[in-house]
């Protein structure tokens, strides 16, 4: 029994220790402000992280592809991908980043957002060797143009508030 | 927690800090399929300046203006070269003299028929962001200014490249592509994968082909 547990205990051991290390690299993707306004590119934060006790190879995070989907509140959804792609006519060397380290950049990405209400949206760096990014839930605005990151944020009334039930006249 | 993780959790508080609104976040990031290195040659530190990559650089400083809402031009062919000793590529290197930078917006869409879901192409914009030509190489360690012809070459070969981008996105317009699907989430997973198609093909017409299309070219370039 006990012999038999060792072997099991050695087995792990052994095919933990062969495995690739696939969580090699995170990318992190973060967005400057959760409101997609209407003309204005979404900026982002990208960082990179090496999360191995080894040099990595990361691909040049210029260029990127982003992948979007728009759904409405009501749950509905555009039948539609959408693709944001930087590419450059020569392409791009990686480099490598040292184990524990992490680096940053940012990007703007134009989002269309036609009549949905939320962008569902995550981007992936390489080509061969391909990183995936964490998926970042946007919101429409439809109502202002450039609001800041820093601005205030309207609250919209509830339909049950006396806001909405008042009338210019006094009642509704 | 191990205190590698340390650095990223900084950033992120620094990140959020930065920015009034918190993002939402609705999956945690997958697992990355690098593979790891074992050499040891980088020293990337945390936060160093040379990691900071442009958002103009990026976004050609103006990315909306030239965007086509409807798809059917091809933008950017009336911008400038700028003309530099080097290109700057803080992240990654060049071994060429010249480099355009595009933007590929596709727009998959995927409808429902009779007999299943199809698949097809609803807006392609590309935009020429930005184009650059060296006017120095380096030849055994040494920079030295690269002849009129030679940067005249790399002018030729940038704008060649602009327009294969012009013919690929003028043929891939209407482009469908085949199959069908019996439910929409199957489509909706083959209009990603059209839409990763479209980005892999347009990489692949970046890549100098047909040959004897680029030989003369590159030969002129490399003339000092």
């Amino acid at each position: 029994m006990i012999r038999t547990g060792v072997r099991i205990g050695v087995l792990l051991y052994l095919i933990l220790a062969v495995a690739p290390n696939v969580n090699a690299l995170q990318l992190l993707l973060v967005p400057q402000s959760v409101y997609v306004l209407p003309d204005t590119p979404s900026k982002f934060d990208v960082y990179v992280y090496n999360d191995t006790k080894h040099s990595a190879e990361v691909p040049s995070l210029e260029s990127f592809v982003a992948t979007y989907v728009l759904r409405s509140r009501d749950g509905g959804k555009e039948m539609a991908v959408h693709k944001v792609g930087r590419v450059f006519s020569h392409s791009l060397m990686g480099h490598k980043l040292a184990p524990g380290n992490a680096e940053h950049t940012t990007m703007e990405l134009p989002i269309d957002t036609g009549q949905y209400d939320l962008v569902e949206l995550d981007i992936h760096v390489g080509e061969e060797v391909k990183v995936q990014s964490n998926t970042v839930l946007l919101l429409a605005d439809r109502t202002s143009k450039g609001r800041g990151p820093g601005a205030k944020v309207d609250k919209p009334a509830p339909a049950s508030s006396p806001k909405a039930a008042v009338t210019p006249e006094g009642k509704s | 927690m191990s205190l590698r993780v340390l650095p990223l959790l900084i950033a992120l508080a620094l990140c959020l800090a930065a920015s009034s609104q918190a993002a939402l976040f609705v999956a945690a990031p997958p697992a990355s399929t690098a593979a790891p290195s074992t050499s040891e040659n980088a020293s990337t530190a945390f936060f160093e300046s040379g990691s900071e990559s442009q958002i103009g650089l990026l976004c050609g400083n103006d990315p909306l203006d030239k965007t086509d809402p409807t798809g059917l031009d091809f933008r950017g062919e009336d911008v400038p070269f700028q003309f530099v000793p080097k290109i700057a590529r803080k992240l990654g290197q060049l071994d060429e003299f010249g480099e355009t930078e595009f933007s590929l917006d596709a727009k998959v869409r995927y409808s429902p028929t009779a007999d299943g879901f199809v698949v097809r192409m609803d807006k392609l914009n590309i935009t020429i962001l930005s184009r650059q030509v060296q006017t120095e190489s380096n030849v055994r360690g040494h920079d030295r200014a690269r002849s009129q012809e030679a940067v005249d070459a790399t002018v030729k070969h940038e704008k060649l490249h602009g327009k294969d981008a012009k013919d690929f996105h003028d043929a891939n317009q209407t482009r469908t592509f085949p199959g069908r699907y019996p439910t929409e989430k199957a489509a909706e997973k083959a209009a990603n994968e059209a839409g990763e198609q479209i980005m892999r093909e347009f990489k692949e017409n970046q890549k100098h082909v047909p040959a004897e299309k680029w030989q003369a070219i590159l030969r002129e370039e490399r003339s000092q």
